[in-house]
């Protein structure tokens, strides 16, 4: 079971992930609602891995992914985003993302992602 | 906003949905004229940035709506989870879309997506299309030449 912090600007969306995770036996210890609120929540929640959007208000999901990485390095985030077109997930994946995840998706494709990417 | 840009984005948002909703889209015609005075129920806006450069609102009734959610997400909605789930629908269209748009070699972004309350007045009409969906309803989109 891991600790989760879920990033996504659509409640709807924030509820559905949380859904599969719980049901996938994780816990989820904080959501955010922008790029912004993730970086702060991570350092306040210390997650074991964190689900990020990348089209979001305030601070999109690469920016933010960067941020966190640059003060935690070790730090394990996966991209879900609608937008799957290669460049966006090269640009994800050099920014340190374990694994992009396209919406709409699966239940078993976020949990085999989350699966993959905590080892 | 010139006519093949209008064209492009309109068959690249035609093909996202088709790849997203697992339904025929059993009939679509061009809406005429030059005018819109309002979005329908419910309505999304979300813009295309440059190059393409436009804006787009996907609308229709919330029942519409809520079948596509139980289309694509397994269960129906209603309530404010409804206003926040077309939100997301439309999103991941557009997010589709760019995929699209990127595999016809142009590189656009989005920004997040705004919600339109029933009736919101609708300026810099271009044009659009009317999708009947099957088990859905029908869903309008419409190009925005600016915002």
């Amino acid at each position: 079971m891991a600790k989760v912090l879920v990033v996504d600007d659509a409640a709807f969306m924030r509820m559905m992930i949380k859904d599969i995770l719980v049901k996938g036996g994780h816990e989820v210890v904080g959501e955010a609602e922008n790029g912004k609120v993730a970086v702060q929540k991570y350092q306040e929640l210390m997650p074991d891995i964190v689900t990020m959007d990348i089209t979001m208000p305030e601070m999109e999901g690469i920016e933010a992914l960067r941020q966190i990485r640059m003060q935690h390095p070790a730090a394990k985030v996966i991209m879900c985003s609608a937008m799957g077109q290669q460049g966006m997930v090269v640009q994800a994946i050099q920014a340190g993302a374990k694994d992009f995840v396209v919406k709409p998706f699966q239940s078993d494709r976020v949990l085999e992602s989350l699966a993959k990417a905590l080892g | 906003m010139s006519r093949d840009i209008r064209d492009l984005l309109l068959s690249s948002v035609c093909d996202s949905m088709r790849n997203v909703i697992p339904r025929p889209i059993a009939h679509s015609e061009p809406m005429p004229g030059n005018h819109l005075e309002s979005v329908d129920e419910l309505g999304v806006a979300i813009r295309f940035a440059n190059p393409i450069g436009m804006s787009m609102i996907m609308d229709g009734e919330r029942r519409m709506f809520s079948k596509m959610s139980e289309m694509v997400f397994g269960m129906p909605m209603e309530g404010e989870m409804l206003d926040s789930c077309a939100q997301e629908i439309v999103n991941i269209i557009a997010g589709g879309t760019t995929t699209v748009l990127s595999g016809r070699g142009i590189a656009a972004d989005i920004t997040p997506p705004t919600l339109l309350n029933a009736s919101a007045s609708v300026e810099g009409y271009e044009g659009g299309l009317a999708l009947n969906i099957e088990e859905v309803g029908t869903m309008r989109i419409i190009l925005l030449s600016s915002n």
